[in-house]
């Protein structure tokens, strides 16, 4: 324990044990953080930063946090394929800086983190107020008829910074899909399939759709249990883009119909109308509306407009992640 | 434990700043998606750590049982990765088309407006 007296703040600590796996998992982070700031090669780069996300979903888990956990092992996959497609198209690592410059930024960098680890551990020992969340976790089954309260929050108590946050999402999908121009390559797809492994086609016809299922079932179960829009839309959206991996990014444009940014402009209008129900019946925008349906095979199934926002979030996620990758993949070279 | 995880949190940001200050754009946008890693760890942490109890409320209870792990620091981050995604993905593209454009991809030289 350590104690001392710093501008009035008090800085003894009180910490929780520690646990080895923890240590181990932690330690493994700042192993390969470490080795991605400092390996010269592209892709061992890129595989030591999808080693960082990979142990952080692992952190998720032990520290009760799985829907962070599925969100983020999804991401991290889905990264790894954003940059590998990216880099496909740019030069690789030069060394340019200095010995003087590259000091210099060590040691600016070197300070920035020290004082960020020190912001962390002062704000997780100090408590100004009483926590909000007590409200959340009491509520939330109550009023809101979620079990999982970190989805509730985002669909239902906190769902118009939820609003904001999915119409940025949806105008850096936009942003990406003008910034890069279009060439629909039709003479790249016959001599293409030949370098692509069997294995990969075969296996991607079958995974595609259970992968398209299993987004719908975490979408479904989402306000009850871990899952919800946002990673049932990554699930897809990692679904699409192996179908489009696999076999090139037309045949997956035809599987879609429409064109991908759709979906987002849908998801959004989805998110946005859901608020109204609120609206009709007097009460705030966004505010949940509950009705219970006597439908065969589902009796008494309780549908609400958290719902309708939810799947709002799902189908914007796939359409900005879809068009990003299917914008980057289809980019030809200069 | 939290001991570990701010000195985590610190070699993510000093690693992410280092290679954002870097002059190779693709050094850059690593340096982005492992700072944005940072964040969100810090956020975890900041919000206080409970082991192994997910914010979930049991079937037939009314509310959750005491000591599970505070959900608003979780809703937080989940949109934060997403968004962590989006701007990384934006980035990326925005580069290469600066790339395209410009035929460097030092980030010194990009520094006046006219090439």
């Amino acid at each position: 324990m350590m104690a001392a007296k710093l501008y009035s703040i008090d800085l003894s600590l009180s910490l929780q044990p520690l646990h080895s796996i923890d240590v181990l998992v932690a330690g493994l982070i700042i192993v390969a953080a470490i080795a991605t700031t400092l390996v010269s090669s592209r892709f061992a780069a890129i595989a030591s930063l999808g080693v960082v996300g990979y142990a952080m979903a692992l952190l998720f888990i032990l520290y009760g946090a799985p829907d962070l956990a599925i969100t983020q092992l999804i991401i991290e996959s889905l990264t790894v394929v954003l940059i590998a497609l990216a880099f496909y198209h740019l030069p690789p690592f030069h060394h340019r800086s200095s010995r003087r410059s590259t000091i210099r930024d060590a040691i600016f960098a070197g300070a920035a983190g020290l004082m960020a680890g020190s912001l962390t551990l002062l704000a997780n020992q100090q408590l100004f107020a009483e926590p909000v969340s007590q409200y959340f976790l009491d509520h939330s089954w109550i009023k809101a008829y979620g079990r999982n309260v970190v989805n509730v929050i985002l669909v239902d108590f906190r769902a118009l910074d939820t609003l904001g946050e999915i119409t940025v999402l949806g105008i850096t999908g936009l942003g990406a899909l003008t910034l890069l121009t279009f060439h629909r390559s039709h003479r790249k797809s016959a001599a293409h399939l030949t370098r692509i492994s069997l294995i990969l086609r075969t296996a991607a016809g079958y995974l595609t759709p259970l992968m398209m299922l299993f987004s719908m079932y975490l979408l479904l179960r989402g306000h009850n249990a871990p899952g919800g829009g946002f990673v049932g839309g990554l699930t897809a959206a990692a679904g699409i883009s192996l179908y489009a991996l696999a076999f090139d990014t037309g045949k997956a444009r035809r599987l879609l119909r429409i064109h991908s940014i759709t979906f987002s402009g849908v998801g959004l209008l989805l998110a946005a109308a859901s608020g109204l129900f609120g609206v009709m019946k007097g009460q705030p925008y966004l505010t949940g509306v509950w009705r219970t349906f006597n439908l065969p095979f589902f009796p008494s199934l309780k549908i609400g407009t958290p719902f309708l926002f939810d799947v709002g979030v799902y189908l914007l996620v796939i359409g900005v992640v879809v068009t990003i990758l299917f914008s980057l993949a289809e980019e030809e070279d200069a | 434990m939290e001991l570990i995880f701010a000195a985590t949190v610190a070699v993510l940001y000093a690693g992410g700043l280092y290679m954002m200050l870097r002059r190779n754009i693709v050094k850059f946008l690593l340096g982005l998606a492992m700072l944005s890693h940072g964040a969100n760890l810090l956020i975890f942490t900041a919000g206080g750590l409970t082991r192994g109890k997910a914010p979930l409320i049991e079937p037939g209870a009314d509310a959750a049982a005491a000591g599970v792990a505070d959900p608003l620091p979780q809703a937080l981050i989940l949109t934060a990765i997403v968004i962590s995604f989006a701007v990384l993905a934006f980035a990326l593209v925005l580069f290469l088309r600066a790339y395209r454009l410009t035929g460097t991809d030092d980030l010194d030289d990009l520094r006046s407006t006219e090439s």
